[in-house]
């Protein structure tokens, strides 16, 4: 991974460093996270007498595409096309236990209850054809062997399945030799501009690269990726929060400032593909691995323009203003 | 109790008419008289943009515009884009970029789009920048956004030009 970001970055080639009060600089950083561990999924498929199917799972996709991937995992094991699937919403009269749709779990966690759902329900079908007497193997529609064993369109096939990973509680020292499913990689890079007069940064280039096991739909995991940097941005650039005794203080959204479209570097994604062995199709969480390496990676470059490190965030132009003033023995006066 | 007032305005192609009070905004009305969802109101401040509305023929915030300034107009929510039995091109380019995450803001961020190509068959990206600056995307689906604008473009054009 610190190969593909060190040939992204071109890091071996000469930099530009700037000149009068506009400095140039690079960082890049790499961080590792740990999906909550030990957590449940549980997931039902329903094939009906007409040989259409419902997925029932509990993961809320809040845009993440989880919808679009579990109907891909069931779809997957029961040969039929992902768009065939009607996941079912999360409702707790209706959809079976999940832990809860965070941690970049779900893919992990809900696709391996997912599949194992599947394959219950393949079993189940496969047991279907042989009891009306179908030789192995034969492709015969779902809705047809209802038909036979019915005499009419009627009959359904339940596949439940859950999954609980493995997770070894840590011991007195503090250590375990399996405290998460899987590890979530993410590396950044960065190139700034850092004005000395007024402490403002530009970021005029990010590029992440994330080890996300084998991205089970690219196209989204590039998204989430991309997007998940965004947020990280607006997180290490612009949004502070104000509290007084506990209490925000900001106002609104005027007072809270998110990246709008002028904020965004240009900016690069790539995934490393490593199969995740113990993972639905090799498929592991992708949801936080862009964040992690954003913010130092960008602390990074401001400290290789300007020399000053910082570690509080946001680095707004007050904070690093304040951190150069500090660094020429004239630091302003607190607030 | 206020006082209410009936307006007659023009709403996705039809002559419709709302009993309105007068600190009611568009959204509140869009929403509770005529069950219209794509418009939503989030900051509440003409801030973010999801509440974009077309008044005619421009875009405004629907949660600072006032119900009763509607009275006689012609307003277009991002319900009537697809009035025709097909998406806009618009709505298809943000599909086929895949322009968004969890979809909140999108209604805003399209109708600003194809309000932009309306005026501007084939804008460079700094236009395309400056007319969505105010929409915000929690998701950050800004680079996706983009792309979509481009497409839209394109396919317009295309249109247009009748290949």
């Amino acid at each position: 991974m610190l190969d593909g970001l060190a040939d992204r970055m071109n890091w071996s080639a000469p930099f530009d460093r700037g000149r009068g009060t506009v400095r140039r600089g690079r960082g890049i950083a790499i961080g590792i996270k740990a999906s909550v561990s030990p957590t449940t999924s549980v997931a039902i498929v329903y094939l009906f007498a007409d040989g259409s199917c419902n997925l029932y799972c509990g993961t809320v996709d809040m845009g993440q595409g989880a919808v679009t991937v579990m109907a891909q995992i069931a779809g997957e094991v029961l040969n039929i096309p992902a768009e065939r699937v009607k996941v079912v919403h999360p409702d707790t009269d209706v959809t079976p236990y999940d832990m809860a749709t965070l941690g970049s779990r779900s893919t992990y966690h809900m696709g391996h209850a997912v599949r194992l759902a599947a394959e219950d329900a393949r079993i189940k079908v496969q047991a279907l054809a042989r009891e009306v007497g179908l030789p192995e193997g034969s492709q015969v529609p779902l809705a047809e062997l209802f038909q036979k064993k019915y005499k009419m369109q009627a009959g359904n096939i339940v596949g439940v399945g859950h999954y609980i990973p493995s997770y070894v509680p840590p011991d007195a020292s503090g250590l375990t030799p399996q405290a998460t499913p899987f590890w979530m990689i993410g590396g950044a890079g960065a190139e700034v501009e850092v004005d000395v007069e007024t402490g403002h940064v530009v970021v005029t280039r990010l590029v992440n690269v994330a080890d996300v096991g084998r991205p089970l739909n690219p196209r989204i995991v590039a998204t989430q990726l991309s997007g998940a940097a965004i947020m990280q941005l607006g997180i290490t650039l612009f949004e502070k929060m104000h509290h007084d005794n506990g209490q925000v203080t900001n106002a609104s959204l005027a007072d809270y400032k998110i990246p709008g479209i002028f904020d965004i570097p240009p900016i690069e994604n790539e995934t490393v593909e490593a199969i995740q062995h113990s993972g639905p199709f090799g498929a592991k969480g992708a949801g936080e691995t862009g964040t992690f390496s954003v913010s130092p990676a960008i602390a990074n470059a401001i400290h290789d323009a300007v020399g000053v490190r910082i570690t509080e965030l946001p680095l707004n132009p007050e904070a690093v203003f304040r951190a150069l003033r500090a660094k020429q023995n004239q630091p302003l006066e607190d607030e | 109790m206020s006082a209410t007032k009936t307006i007659t305005f023009t709403l996705n192609g039809e002559q419709v008419t709302a009993e309105i009070a007068p600190h009611h905004n568009l959204i509140e009305m869009l929403q509770n008289q005529f069950d219209l969802f794509g418009a939503r109101e989030s900051c509440g401040q003409g801030i973010c943009g999801s509440c974009t509305v077309s008044v005619n023929g421009r875009a405004v915030s629907g949660c600072l515009y006032l119900a009763a300034f509607a009275d006689g107009a012609e307003v277009v929510t991002v319900e009537h884009l697809d009035a025709d039995g097909k998406l806009d091109p618009v709505q298809g380019a943000f599909i086929e970029a895949g322009g968004f995450q969890c979809g909140f803001c999108t209604p805003g961020f399209v109708l600003m789009s194809k309000q932009l190509l309306d005026e501007q068959s084939d804008p460079d990206d700094d236009q395309i920048r400056h007319y969505l600056s105010g929409n915000l995307c929690r998701c950050g689906a800004y680079p996706e956004i983009m792309e979509a604008v481009k497409i839209a473009a394109k396919k317009r054009n295309k249109r247009e030009s009748g290949i």
